[in-house]
């Protein structure tokens, strides 16, 4: 058992930095850079790098932007960034990438071609990411208003879609909304 | 659904090309997300030697990534949220191949697996099982989870066969009912023909004197009694038909709803895996009780409404048939407005509905948790969410209520204007003495007594279809398979001498994502194996397959040798005894719950198994001993004291393979000794698989296995284990050690 101790106390000092660091990472003194087969490079203070990072986000529906989690190729935390305005361009551009890659849940611009039947909705709508018909059932859970006109909906195959504000929307497609909320 | 979909002319041209002798195509799928994110189409095209991903440009096609598929290896799919991303090593580096979405993520879960079969044994041989899902096997369309069963494809005849089918050996009360239905409904038209009668031979005349006052008066008489006789007679019949139509509804109802619970308790746990609890019991409830509305009250509307229908028009026909069609003319507008009005007001019931299980949902949750809303003094918070609900709820009445507000009144002003158009044409003819005024009077009563069948038939489909839905969904459980408690090739085990083996046991809960891979294992009779790993490694599911919960999906499981399949179920499970980490309590007494099972245990073998179980002295403390009531509406037992009430069972069914899942979890220490000690005497001379996080539970264990990620990673006894310099085992008790020392030190 002292042996133990030992050998605890050798390991110690050489794994560190760990538990002494800031949960917080700070922007300033990150990069991210493009790895081959566009994987994701972190290099902090030019000093400690991971390859192949992933980058998640806390709030992915009510914050989008802010906090992204950082975590390494075997899925360990490496930290979180507040704000990714602190990077530099080109990292804030890598970053936007990744994050639109990791959160296919496209912004939702009109709605047509809906029609509802025997309580499944078939949509027709334009995306931020191109054109898409999906299906949705069981509306009152699939279909959340959270406030202010923001609506996410799940479509069957568990497909996500966003609609920022359904109000702003054409009439039609605020009317189509509007029944189903 | 099929690995080698279409690929467009051009691709296929571009590949045919590059094609080496003997070379040939063996995979091919399209995906819909582009890997900046966008949609857009690509196709993964692979070979035994090579794989392409062309990416769609117009109409054009460019190939936008090429590897070689020798030296490909661990392709796997990384699920991101509303898509995914198929990925592999190769040659040492890691690739993104393809991004989709989620609606082809069950097929990337297989072409990962087909790429790895691919790279090490040069073809595919992937199996596709299409998992059942949300969507209708026939048509494809999404399927509600409050329908349970797709609304489009049900075959409401075959259904109307299937509930005839009960209905069948009563069939002369069904012959009865029918004719009550056919004689009171001839009933019911009487009094209006009698009204005829009384204008046309006592009143005209008797108003114009050609009637003689004692000779008036008696006909008078006569018709009264007439009338009074038909009604006294009809309400009898009424109530007769009612009893009778009520008892055939509710046999009917019964017999169904039994013969669904027997199946329910025979099904398959993957049934239940897929479906929600709440949803099986409105089955059970709700469907049965929509059912027997159905039977009962609107076949009798349904029956009573056509021969009023057929009734009315054939006595008016007959009395003028000019007069009759002018009553008719509002019926397509009853009707219209019956089915407009109606669909809308469901709709909007509907939304009543939900708002009522969100305010019922809320109620229920602050409810049991009401303890932390105390302790975080958010009782003012609760308040306002509920009241934010309660207003939701009460528009959505109100809405709902003046949709329905509407109906009355309308029909009743459709019905009016029957009236109307009655005698502003009846009244003419009339006049010209076309007919005489009894006629009119006739007709002004049988037009109102006209309406309120044709709003009913009216609204008929609706109920027809929502009665058809609910049958089907009791007949989709009754249809399911049910576990093979009979099955022609198994034998009787009346004695397991309790030799377990694993051979190469592949399983997932779904089968495209197994959980398990090719494990194997042996346990000799007696010997005791303890499973260590992360949740989510396997552990349970383990257990799952030794209990035959569920089938595996390649290998096999044996028992002293006999495949489980051969085994009879009853022997099987007779002679396995359970004990988990949170043992159910069935609402009864404690003797009741030890002797589960075991229905003829003496007294005195139920206070044997609990003092083995060092739970004797617990529940003597209680008043009421071995009586007490324990279960959800019971007692409050602890943790600890349910465990060894488990434990106790499993003594008193005395197994001969024996499963510890996590038997001392979140009980303090001096609990922990004593269940410790209630198992120790338990696992004595029995196979037994104990799944545990603390080492104490498995000091007495044989051999042990660690699991991960559905692999087994180490094998053998704890000496075995502690000697492997870099082991899992070897890191989790120092782990633990160092952990208890620190509680000791606190």
């Amino acid at each position: 058992m002292s042996q133990d101790l030992h050998e605890k106390k050798e390991s110690a000092p050489r794994r560190e930095p760990e538990a002494f660091r800031d949960w917080y990472l700070d922007g300033r003194r990150m990069r991210l850079t493009e790895g081959p087969s566009g994987i994701l490079r972190l290099t902090i203070d030019a000093e400690r790098s991971y390859v192949r990072v992933k980058a998640y986000r806390a709030f992915p529906i009510t914050n989008p932007e802010e906090y992204i989690g950082f975590c390494d190729d075997s899925n360990k935390e490496i930290g979180v960034l507040r704000d990714p305005k602190q990077l530099d361009e080109d990292s804030q551009r890598l970053l936007a990438r990744a994050l639109r890659r990791r959160y296919l849940a496209p912004k939702v611009l009109t709605v047509s071609g809906a029609g509802e039947r025997y309580g499944v909705s078939n949509w027709k709508v334009e995306t931020d990411r191109g054109p898409r018909e999906f299906s949705v059932i069981d509306h009152s859970e699939n279909i959340r208003h959270l406030g202010q006109g923001r609506v996410c909906i799940q479509d069957v195959d568990g497909n996500r879609f966003d609609v920022p504000d359904y109000r702003s929307l054409d009439r039609k497609s605020s009317d189509f909304l509007d029944k189903l909320i | 659904m099929s690995l080698l979909e279409q690929l467009p002319e051009e691709i296929g041209r571009h590949i045919q090309d590059q094609l080496t002798n003997g070379e040939s195509v063996q995979l091919s799928v399209v995906t819909d997300v582009i890997p900046d994110g966008d949609y857009g189409r690509e196709w993964l095209v692979a070979t035994a030697s090579r794989a392409f991903v062309f990416q769609e440009e117009g109409s054009a096609f460019h190939c936008r990534l090429q590897f070689p598929v020798e030296g490909l290896s661990d392709a796997k799919v990384e699920p991101m949220l509303g898509g995914g991303v198929l990925e592999a090593s190769s040659n040492g580096q890691r690739l993104e191949i393809v991004h989709y979405s989620n609606s082809l993520a069950a097929k990337f879960g297989f072409v990962a697996k087909a790429l790895n079969q691919l790279a090490s044994a040069g073809k595919i041989s992937v199996d596709m099982h299409q998992e059942e899902g949300r969507r209708c096997k026939s048509c494809g369309r999404p399927i509600p989870s409050h329908y349970g069963i797709c609304p489009v494809c049900v075959d409401r005849s075959k259904t109307v066969r299937r509930i005839l089918k009960y209905v069948q050996p009563l069939w002369k009360r069904v012959v009865l009912a029918g004719a009550i239905s056919l004689v009171s409904t001839g009933a019911a038209l009487v009094p209006a023909d009698l009204t005829r009668k009384l204008f046309d031979d006592v009143i005209m005349p008797a108003s114009k004197h050609l009637l003689s006052v004692p000779r008036g008066v008696s006909l008078l008489l006569m018709l009264v009694a007439g009338v009074a006789a038909v009604r006294i007679f009809n309400s009898l019949l009424d109530f007769w038909r009612g009893w009778l139509m009520a008892w055939l509804g509710g046999w009917v109802t019964s017999a169904v709803r039994q013969d669904l619970y027997n199946c329910m308790q025979r099904l398959q746990l993957r049934f239940f895996d897929r479906r929600q609890t709440g949803q099986l019991i409105s089955r059970a409830t709700r469907d049965t009780e929509g059912l027997q509305w159905f039977l009962i009250d609107g076949l009798q509307m349904l029956s009573v409404g056509v021969l009023m229908v057929i009734g009315i028009l054939a006595l008016m026909a007959w009395r003028d048939w000019r007069l009759a069609l002018v009553t008719l003319a509002p019926v397509p507008l009853v009707a219209g407005i019956s089915v407009i009005v109606i669909r809308r007001c469901h709709r909007l019931y509907h939304r009543v509905w939900h708002r009522w299980s969100d305010l019922s949902a809320l109620v229920g949750d602050t409810i049991s948790g009401i303890r932390v809303v105390k302790a975080f003094a958010q009782e003012q918070r609760e308040t306002n969410r509920f009241g934010e609900r309660n207003q939701n709820l009460f528009q959505s009445t109100v809405a709902a209520e003046r949709m329905f507000s509407i109906y009355w009144p309308s029909i009743e002003f459709a019905a009016g204007l029957g009236m109307l158009l009655v005698w502003t044409y009846g009244g003419w003819l009339v006049l010209r003495g076309q007919v005489t005024p009894g006629v009119f009077t006739e007709f002004t009563v049988l037009q109102g007594m006209f309406f309120w069948p044709i709003q009913m038939l009216a609204r008929f489909p609706d109920w027809y279809q929502r009665a058809m839905t609910a049958a089907e969904r009791i007949f989709e459980v009754l249809d399911s398979e049910p576990e093979p408690y009979v099955s022609p090739d198994a034998k009787p085990m009346p004695h397991i001498e309790g030799r377990v083996e694993f051979r190469n046991v592949t399983f997932g809960y779904d089968k495209h994502n197994p959980v398990l891979h090719e494990v194997s294992l042996t346990v000799e009779p007696g010997q005791m194996l303890g499973l260590m790993g992360h949740s989510g490694a396997g552990k349970s599911t383990i257990i799952n397959l030794l209990c035959r919960f569920y089938e595996p999906d390649e290998g096999e499981v044996l028992i002293d040798g006999v495949p489980l399949a051969e085994i009879r179920l009853d022997d099987l499970r007779n002679q396995i005894g359970v004990v988990s980490q949170e043992p159910f309590l069935f609402c009864g007494t404690i003797a009741d719950n030890i002797s589960y099972g075991n229905k003829e245990a003496a007294m005195e073998q139920i206070i044997a198994a609990a003092r083995a179980a060092n739970a004797h002295e617990f529940i003597m403390r209680f008043p009421d001993g071995y009586d007490t009531i324990a279960g959800e509406r019971g007692t409050r037992l602890s943790a600890g004291e349910r465990q060894r009430i488990a434990i106790a069972r499993a003594i008193l069914r005395n197994p001969r393979i024996l499963i510890l899942d996590e038997a001392t979890a979140s009980v303090d220490t001096e609990t922990e000794r004593q269940i410790q000690e209630a198992l120790d005497r338990l696992v004595k001379n029995r196979t037994t698989f104990a799944i545990a996080h603390r080492l104490s539970t498995l000091r007495n264990a044989d051999i042990l296995m660690v699991m991960d990620k559905g692999k087994c990673v180490e094998w053998g006894t704890h000496d075995q284990l502690m000697a492997m310099p870099d082991g899992v085992y070897r890191k989790l008790v120092r782990l633990q050690r160092e952990v208890s020392r620190m509680r000791v030190g606190a």
